[in-house]
């Protein structure tokens, strides 16, 4: 790669041979400039010589880390760099195959004597999953990555910036080779990844989103696809008609009447500009987006309507141009997004914290300006985050971005059918959303107050509070003491649960994946405590013999506060499962508390819009004294919590560094959880066994593969597989402490094992790629190793590459890693433009305000995908990626 | 842009009150009816001039939902004035500004000077909010009070500049500590202690505790 830019050839001469069934083979031979040949420009070419009239592949020869021959399919400006970077002395060689994707031309000639192998990868739809190309490809995109790299690290003159896709997007004829015979999406990993090159085609988005979106249970025919969605469709239509009813009945009040009224307002300002929603105000599409925001707020209690659905729903209904359609990819979507509207904050802090520590890993200059003028809160970035980009582009671009951003998600179809309602309004007892408001806000309230607090002030710069000197003292108790702490409770808390709930937990942060399951459970259990129609039953239950449900609530704060000051100073390696936990109670226990509130004072519930006296009261007592307690006593269970808690201090006391090993190998985090997800999706089979042999399997390979250096994580992971139990699970914490001496290798090869397991859960998966597990080339670890360094902007040091020193796949970003590079590249992008002007942080933020809608799609993407690859090679294992296939 | 002194402003109040227009019309002297709903926060800022000197605000433009308000009592902080908004054709955004009040209140310093804002009096026919009420309630609060319309601009810059003003003379008698930026003021770079005339505390930029603040 180098060479490439120390000497640039003028030149490449190439040899190409085109294959078809049942013709002789034709030879063409030409010279290309490599520095303006693109692809499509090849590709034209290519048309032109062999006047080729259908569709065609194009692969090129390579002699492979083992001096083989083999061939590598073209499908990318990236291959092509590669090409002529690695494979194009003296000539280039390349094989044109017509009839891409069925049987391949049969011939043979010396030089390609391999070219029967690309053919039959063909079948499987998407070259990149077999059993020996995908290292090959990796190494060579590697190189080509690095060198665009190395050039965005040098940016400032956006030159060397590709201003194009690395695909065009999936066509029609194309998506259907993605289909069996009677429709069944097979492969939807591979599918995936086109959609992550290259986008989908406008018109295809339709069909295609309600895939990506994970709108239907695996394995559904075409036919049952329909059948599902008339019966969806024909669902939503009743809990529409429901509170169409009662607003017809004048009966347009209490959760009804603000739900309707705040939707209202802010449908009448989403995406109005665009031609679809413009025009009047009673434009029909603009009360489509009403009536699925009203359904999908009255039907979700627990979210709501919070401001930001509508730029969420918007998109959808424009690719969907049908109500109900749309309102089924948005409970879909909000499957994955709904914790962001969650008032504990929780998934926002952890986001914020993500994309903080994110950018302080690419660009450490860039942070540090920041923290300089007190912007590392990165508040600018909220819409960023909460819409997940939406409104950065504009609208045409931003259905790219989302497709292309959802793609990169590892699939994460509904178990059964996708549920459309959480607890159907109107709900058999009074709705008691109205404090539920309050008590989310105020969990919430704290964490971004608590965020901006800290951000600048606190984290990780010796904590200097100067500007908010008039703050409560929130954080100033022993900052030592909380964050230790604040690992303990925890996994305290998930300890005494049975494995089932506790894998369920789990389970249920790593990727919207989980949510299958989870889901289903959590919902069926929320919406048991609110069908519980008689409130003394909950009161009953919270205070008294369930205990579980005050105990949950009594801890949430707890917890809720440790977490906080861990994520803040410890810029948040919090063990998910537990953090979930806390999220799925804080929920629950919020239903509960409501209860509680409305006997008390039944007359909150007229007024619920602004926050109550009481409640900015409690808030403040909260600040003031970070009284753990401010929900009410403490039950009796809140002792044996603290018991474990204490036990858990002295344990992590022991081993010495906890919350450094948090922060270095965050493979210790995905480590205590993935597991127990991995046998849970198993949900064919009962868990344990099953697992264990994978994971054996596993292990053995690694070991075999590389030595020493993984045996221990393996062994780690494999005994946390045969036990659940969280007692392990803190045992092999403690372990890992021992064991994290292990540097890159190690971490990669632990999470690595890790995500396969994961992996493995989806039957194409299985079958795609048992196959590749084993063999991983050990070269491959060794010049991911080296070749890390070229991905890094120019100013970053090494040891700011630490062992992986980001979250690994399914953490970052809360499970949407992807997200977090679409961020950082805005960030990178602008970086100079920023520094250069000497702006504070209003000048930023104004900056960023002002770019709304006119970021220019294709290059963001083109940036945060290289990103994004870099970031995968180190995370995942090469040919076995979990999220998308680079 | 050199600038004498930096004011941070925050304007707070219900959602559809009109928050992002009056801003829109303070910074782009425009008004655009069909405005994107605010996340989170935005900003804006503009330069304007008191008493010969150039002053530079800084305004953050809040969400109204209560989801945002986390962020937006973060930015209390940093405020010197904020602009605490109603719609007087819709007599609960008027109803709620004891919450929001309280909120300020509570989140910013005690010195955050807050000017109570009726905005849309343009739609004076809708109108459920007489300006006596509002006059009132400012009274009884202790706050500034304006009827304003982002739509024709009426008031719009006097809400702004007014509410500089005040902070500005809070600066001359020397209420506001210059040197602590949580208090929302800035001295600009080239400012530095001497030229602003009869201030208190007169500390450098080094970090000296200005005089009148607690």
């Amino acid at each position: 790669m180098s060479e490439m830019f120390s000497c640039p050839r003028e030149a490449v001469r190439v040899k190409v041979k085109k294959c078809e069934t049942r013709h002789q083979p034709e030879y063409r031979k030409f010279s290309v400039d490599p520095q303006i040949t693109s692809i499509e420009v090849l590709q034209s070419i290519l048309i032109k010589a062999f006047d080729i009239k259908g569709e065609f592949t194009v692969s090129y020869r390579a002699i492979d880390d083992y001096g083989s021959e083999t061939y590598l399919f073209l499908l990318s400006d990236w291959d092509l760099d590669a090409a002529f970077i690695s494979a194009s002395e003296p000539y280039l060689y390349l094989q044109v195959n017509l009839k891409p994707f069925g049987e391949s031309g049969d011939c043979e000639s010396d030089w390609e004597q391999n070219a029967q192998e690309v053919a039959t990868r063909q079948e499987s739809g998407f070259p990149y999953k077999t059993p020996k190309l995908p290292g090959l490809i990796m190494n060579k995109m590697e190189r080509t990555l690095s060198l665009v790299q190395r050039a965005l690290g040098n940016l400032g003159e956006e030159s060397h910036q590709t201003i194009q896709p690395p695909r065009p997007p999936l066509m029609d004829a194309e998506f259907r080779r993605f289909l069996d015979p009677i429709g069944q999406v097979i492969h939807s990993k591979e599918l995936r990844a086109v959609i992550y090159f290259g986008g989908i085609e406008p018109s295809l988005r339709k069909v295609v989103w309600k895939h990506i979106l994970n709108v239907y249970p695996e394995g559904m025919s075409g036919r049952e696809r329909m059948d599902y969605m008339k019966r969806k469709a024909l669902e939503y239509q009743n809990l529409r008609e429901r509170w169409r009813s009662l607003v017809q009945k004048g009966q347009n009040i209490g959760d009804l009447g603000y739900v309707t009224g705040m939707v209202r307002k802010d449908v009448l300002r989403t995406d109005r500009h665009h031609k679809f929603y413009g025009g009047s105000d009673d434009n029909q599409n603009t009360a489509s987006l009403f009536n699925i925001l009203t359904t999908y707020a009255l039907n979700h209690p627990s979210v709501s309507y919070c401001q930001g659905m509508s730029d969420l729903a918007s998109p959808l209904l424009v690719t969907m141009r049908d109500e109900a359609q749309a309102y089924i990819c948005l409970c879909a979507l909000m499957r994955r997004l709904k914790d962001n509207f969650m008032l504990d904050g929780i998934a926002m802090t952890k986001k914020f914290a993500h994309l903080a520590e994110g950018l302080q890993h690419y660009d450490p200059d860039f942070y540090a300006y920041l923290k300089s003028h007190q912007a590392d809160d990165l508040l600018f970035c909220y819409r960023w985050l909460l819409l997940e980009m939406k409104r950065e582009f504009a609208l045409e671009d931003a259905l790219r971005m989302l497709e292309v951003l959802w793609a990169a998600l590892p699939a994460s179809p509904p178990n059964g059918e996708l549920s459309l309602a959480e607890v159907p309004f109107p709900p058999a007892s009074p709705p008691p959303s109205p404090n539920v408001k309050q008590i989310r806000e105020n969990a919430y309230t704290k964490v971004c107050a608590i965020r901006r607090q800290s951000s600048s002030a606190s984290i990780a710069s010796g904590r200097r509070r100067n500007l908010s000197s008039d703050e409560p003292p929130l954080e100033t108790t022993s900052e030592n003491g909380e964050s230790k702490r604040s690992i303990s409770p925890y996994e305290a808390f998930s300890e005494p649960e049975n494995d089932l709930t506790s894998v369920k937990n789990r389970k249920n942060i790593s990727t919207e994946k989980c949510l299958s399951t989870d889901s289903l459970q959590s919902k069926t259990k929320r919406s048991n405590l609110l069908e519980l129609k008689d409130r003394l039953t909950l009161v009953n239950r919270e205070r008294g013999d369930m205990g579980d449900a005050e105990k949950k609530c009594a801890r949430v704060v707890k917890n809720l506060n440790e977490f906080l000051n861990f994520t803040t100073l410890n810029k948040s390696k919090v063990t998910p499962s537990d953090e979930r936990e806390l999220r799925r109670v804080s929920s629950e226990s919020g239903v509960v508390r409501v209860v509680r509130d409305e006997t008390s004072s039944p007359d909150d519930s007229t007024d619920f819009f602004p926050m109550t006296t009481s409640m900015t009261r409690e808030l403040r007592l909260e600040l003031e004294s970070l009284d753990r307690q401010v929900f009410g006593p403490s039950p009796p269970s809140e002792q044996q919590c603290d018991c474990i808690l204490s036990k858990r201090e002295s344990e992590i006391a022991e081993s010495e560094t906890e919350t450094e090993v948090a922060r270095c190998s965050p493979a210790a985090d995905v480590f205590v959880w993935e597991n127990p997800l991995h046998s849970l999706q198993q949900r064919h089979h009962p868990a344990t066994p099953d697992e264990q042999a994978e994971l054996e399997y596993d292990g053995e390979i690694l070991e075999d593969q590389n030595g020493v250096k993984s045996v221990t994580p393996i062994r780690l992971l494999k005994r946390t597989a045969r036990s659940v139990k969280s007692s392990v699970l803190r045992e092999s914490r403690n372990r890992l402490a021992v064991s994290r001496t292990n540097t890159v290798e190690g971490t990669i090869s632990r999470s690595e094992s890790a995500s396969d397991s994961e992996g493995n859960t989806d039957s194409w998966h299985q079958n795609t790629t048992a196959p590749d597990s084993p063999t991983p080339p050990i070269q491959e670890h060794c010049e991911e190793a080296t070749e890390l360094t070229n991905l890094i902007p120019a100013g970053t040091s090494e040891d700011q590459l630490g062992g992986g020193s980001l979250p690994p796949p399914n953490e970052f970003g809360g499970g949407n890693p992807f997200l977090m590079f679409l961020c950082i590249t805005l960030l990178l992008q602008h970086r100079d433009f920023v520094m250069r002007n000497q702006m504070d942080y209003n000048e930023m933020a104004m900056h960023f305000d002002k770019m709304v809608r006119r970021h220019n799609v294709t290059r963001v993407l083109n940036q945060a995908r290289q990103l994004f690859a870099g970031y995968l090679r180190r995370h995942s294992a090469p040919g076995r990626p979990d999220y998308v296939n680079v | 842009m050199s600038y004498a002194y930096l004011f941070k402003y925050i304007i707070i109040g219900d959602t559809g009150v009109g928050k992002s227009c009056l801003l829109l019309q303070f910074t782009d002297k425009r008004f655009q009816p069909v405005h994107d709903l605010t996340i989170g926060v935005e900003f804006g800022a503009r330069m304007i001039t008191i008493d010969g000197k150039q002053i530079k605000l800084q305004i953050w433009d809040t969400a109204g939902q209560e989801a945002f308000r986390s962020i937006t009592r973060s930015y209390y902080r940093g405020a010197a004035g904020a602009l605490l908004v109603y719609d007087i054709t819709r007599r609960e955004t008027f109803n709620h500004l004891t919450t929001w009040l309280e909120d300020a209140r509570q989140h910013s310093n005690s010195n955050m000077v807050i000017m109570l804002i009726g905005n849309k009096s343009d739609l004076d026919s809708r109108r459920e909010v007489r300006r006596e009420e509002g006059e009132a309630f400012a009274r009884e609060h202790g706050l500034v009070f304006m009827e304003t319309s982002a739509k024709t601009a009426a008031n719009v810059e006097e809400a702004f500049i007014n509410t500089a003003k005040e902070i500005y003379e809070k600066i001359q008698e020397g209420v506001f500590d210059i040197n602590n930026e949580a208090n929302g003021i800035k001295i600009g770079p080239q400012h530095s202690p001497t030229s602003p005339g009869g201030l208190a505390g007169n500390g450098g930029q080094g970090g000296a505790q200005g005089g009148g603040c607690c």
